[in-house]
């Protein structure tokens, strides 16, 4: 047991030398695109908003702000992860050395995924101070606050489940950016990332309702502007839904293996 | 043809600390090691020669051939190819050239090479009777006509080096560079290689410049060798000379059933096995043959054998002890 | 014209092997498909969302703006099937030293190298912007002039993303680690998806001359929106040469820095 946790400890300090070896691609990799959507963001709602006293579906340009601030911050907290190891070393034919380690592959790749999670959390929080002090966003309430970043770092768990499935994909697909871009722009899109829930029509609200979409982000941006009200059915589709990936990813790897020892890639 | 000198090529890379000090240290100071992957080197190769450049890894002879080739550009020296400066990368020299590497690939890897093929005619301009007619000779003396119109990707390393060789030589260069180009190939496969490139070159005459670490490779094909030892020149002659480089000595081996008397042996400088019932000398070429006679008639010979590859046995020392050379 | 003949010739095979590929990958084809197809409804979806809280967005109202998100669609699309796989190519082939064989080959270099892969599987969503496009401009009641010179502002604000991209592709000789550098050329992307009237200050100023992303769709549309607003579609013509000086000349820097891995 002991001696295991110290596998993972190595594991989690070699990916934090190679991505301090890469620190301009870490920048330009997980940075960037957070920092660019929220800007693209803020920009595109500034036009939008004619006026100070303009309010949109019970929203003004202040409060607007710090609704895309918070969702920056949950970008960085929970969605650093992706496939793009695990399908490397997939593809590359590297997943053999697994097969004879005593350490296994999801250890391995989770053990990596903390680590860059340890990261990312030092820089979520660099961001927070910065926009806090740049006044737009403030934290309402400091048990809310907390209870915000518990839940981001679960939807970042969630996250991490689903981008191992689309690294698991390599088995099949020569290419699986494919899978993870798709998913990128259905979530974008359906969880309140760039438009606010409230904004979409009647009828699309209640079919969201019922998908995992809301949960991701507008859940966790509820919570931290110090609303609780959908906490509880937030963490249900969480749990529900990790459940759910951890089955999928345990059979998916099972045939894919089997397919890999039996092709010889 | 190929003409080199003083020619120098450095590359530079930074130090790092291990761990994770180490990496953020690395943040705002980065030591630069420069490294001379090529020191002041004279080379003159007249055309229609077989040449090969030995080295151990990390010589200099990867960079020497791109440097040949125009790939990359010296960092100071001159280099003619063929007249011409081969970073002008002139698209005349380009079409008179062409390299083959063992561990690189231009055929596209998921689709028939014979779509490959066509591209590289395009490329170089073949008339596609000259197209159909050279690809139907080295198909066929290479043996892989079946093989043209099957994904890359399933072929085997042999298949793929033997259509990698036929891409390169489709618009009939006049030099050709080989760079390792049997290395992890089967025994047989390594000898078609071999054995093509013989063909091909009695047929074409076009200059081979020839790296590789196998000395059977060195020793089939090649009339001439440059040795690189630490970007350095080492030795530049016929191969006879370079087997006689550490003396001209014949190393032979006997096998005995019961053990001999060693002093027998000791003018030799024997190297005697652990149970006593083998031994390696080193004899002259005008002492072997009555030398041999005397212990086949006094002791027990199970079997003997004179060295096959002698450059082989020179290449090893020369690596373990370069300072050999330097006594010549 | 020979010259032009050979070129031809070569583009017809890059065409043959990049279909080739595409198609004994039927798979990733179908994926690729998918992703156009969830882009464009995501990126039309979130206008319509939008548009049913404001009048206007800026200056243009919501069949202007959709059609200038088309418009964007159809730079990205055509982006797409004609060069953005060889940015890709471009960093793994570079850290692989596969490019040696791209300097060999008896042709300008910078012609395999950025158009020898083609992204097949982008046609089809090539063909449904484009059908998109026209209804919109048939919304907007285009006259003859503007559907003519549609095509033609079209090529040219391909022409200034390409050229800008090429430009920032060709830093990965300087780089080696070329993932980071096309997620720059991707984050540019994000932002010239809007028309340059949501930037400001600083930010907008650099955005138009010094990286001008924002003019690959705003330039043109301005245009042909209304013929008075000419001045930022002359300044695109202007930075398309600029660009592609700066293209050749890093171009020659680019080859002195490549020295390819060793192997």
């Amino acid at each position: 047991m002991i001696a295991n946790l110290n596998k993972w400890f190595q594991t989690m300090q070699i990916s934090w030398t190679t991505l301090m070896a890469y620190r301009l691609n870490f920048a330009l990799l997980v940075l960037g695109p957070a920092l660019v959507f929220y800007f693209v963001k803020v920009s595109l709602w500034q036009t939008l908003y004619i006026d100070d006293t303009t309010v949109l579906q019970g929203f003004n340009l202040k409060e607007m702000l710090h609704y895309q601030s918070w969702s920056l911050v949950i970008v960085l907290l929970a969605q650093s992860s992706n496939g793009v190891n695990l399908s490397e070393d997939i593809r590359l034919g590297r997943i053999s050395k697994y097969m004879v380690y005593p350490f296994n592959f999801w250890e391995f790749h989770t053990a990596s995924f903390l680590s860059f999670q340890s990261l990312q959390f030092f820089i979520a929080g660099i961001c927070l101070a910065l926009l806090l002090f740049l006044d737009v966003l403030i934290i309402e309430n400091l048990n809310y606050f907390f209870i915000g970043v518990l839940y981001s770092l679960l939807v970042g768990l969630f996250w991490f489940s689903v981008q191992y499935f689309t690294g698991l994909m390599a088995f099949w697909l020569d290419e699986t950016w494919t899978m993870r871009a798709v998913f990128q722009i259905i979530v974008n899109f359906l969880s309140g990332a760039v438009i606010p829930l409230p904004f979409f029509p009647e009828w699309a609200q209640k079919v969201l309702v019922y998908t995992p979409f809301p949960s991701l982000t507008y859940t966790p941006i509820r919570i931290f502007m110090g609303d609780l009200s959908g906490l509880y059915q937030g963490l249900l589709t969480l749990f529900i839904s990790m459940l759910f990936m951890i089955v999928i990813n345990t059979l998916v790897w099972k045939k894919g293996v089997r397919l890999f020892s039996a092709a010889g890639m | 043809m190929i003409k080199t000198q003083q020619l120098v090529k450095n590359f530079v890379s930074y130090k790092k600390k291990p761990g994770i000090m180490g990496s953020i240290e690395s943040l705002w100071k980065r030591e630069a090691v420069t490294k001379n992957a090529v020191e002041r080197f004279d080379l003159e190769i007249p055309s229609g020669q077989i040449v090969g450049l030995l080295g151990p890894n990390g010589a200099g002879k990867t960079t020497l051939m791109k440097m040949f080739t125009g790939i990359i550009v010296p960092s100071s020296g001159e280099v003619e190819v063929l007249g011409h400066k081969p970073f002008d990368r002139d698209k005349d020299f380009r079409r008179k050239i062409a390299l083959v590497m063992g561990q690189k690939s231009q055929l596209w890897w998921d689709i028939p090479a014979m779509d490959s093929l066509h591209l590289i005619k395009a490329y170089y301009e073949i008339s596609d009777a000259d197209f159909k007619e050279r690809v139907e000779l080295m198909a066929e003396l290479l043996n892989v006509e079946e093989l043209l119109h099957i994904h890359v990707r399933r072929l085997s390393l042999g298949e793929r080096m033997k259509l990698e060789l036929m891409a390169s030589l489709l618009h009939k260069p006049e030099i050709l560079f080989l760079d390792e180009p049997t290395i992890g190939l089967d025994l047989i496969a390594q000898d078609a290689i071999r054995d093509f490139i013989k063909s091909y070159h009695a047929k074409y005459k076009p200059t081979v410049i020839l790296t590789s670490h196998y000395m059977q490779d060195v020793q089939a094909l090649c009339s001439r060798l440059v040795l690189i030892m630490g970007g350095k020149k080492s030795f530049d002659g016929p191969i006879g000379e370079f087997e006689r480089l550490l003396g001209s000595d014949k190393i032979v081996s006997f096998n005995f059933s019961s053990e001999p008397s060693r002093d027998f042996f000791n003018a030799f400088q024997p190297k005697w096995s652990d149970n006593g019932l083998q031994v390696e000398i080193a004899i002259s070429k005008e002492e072997l043959c009555p030398f041999c006679a005397k212990v086949l008639e006094q002791f027990e010979v199970s079997d003997f054998q004179t060295e096959k590859l002698p450059i082989e046995r020179i290449m090893k020392e020369l690596m373990m002890r370069p300072e050999l050379l330097n006594d010549r | 014209m020979n010259t032009i003949k050979h070129y031809l010739e070569i583009y017809r095979n890059f065409v043959a092997t990049s279909t080739a590929e595409a198609l004994s990958f039927r798979l990733n084809f179908l994926m690729i498909t998918i992703v156009d197809t969830f882009f464009l409804i995501s990126t039309l979806g979130s206008a319509y969302v939008l548009f049913s809280h404001v009048e206007t967005i800026g200056p243009w109202n919501r069949d202007q703006l959709l059609f200038f998100l088309c418009f964007m669609l159809a730079v990205d699309d055509f982006q797409n099937l004609f060069v953005t796989n060889n940015f890709w190519m471009l960093s793994s082939d570079l850290k692989e030293g596969n490019l040696d064989y791209v300097f060999l080959k008896p042709v300008k270099s910078l012609f395999p190298l950025f158009f020898k892969y083609l992204r097949i599987a982008s046609l089809g969503s090539v063909v449904s912007t484009i059908i998109l496009l026209i209804y919109f401009g048939l919304r907007l009641d285009f006259e003859l002039l503007q559907w003519a010179l549609l095509p033609l502002l079209l090529l040219l604000a391909l022409t200034l993303r390409s050229l800008i991209e090429m430009a920032i592709a060709l830093l990965m000789f300087w780089t080696t680690e070329g993932t980071g550098i096309n997620f720059i050329r991707l984050q540019l992307q994000s932002v010239s998806r809007w028309p340059d009237f949501i930037y400001k200050g600083l930010a907008k100023k650099a955005l138009l001359t010094l990286v001008p992303v924002l003019l690959i769709g705003s330039a043109p549309l301005r245009f042909l929106f209304d013929f008075e607003q000419w001045q930022m579609l002359a300044l695109l013509i202007v930075l398309c040469f600029v660009f592609f000086f700066v293209v050749r000349t890093m171009w020659t820097g680019a080859k002195y820095r490549y020295e390819s891995a060793s192997s």
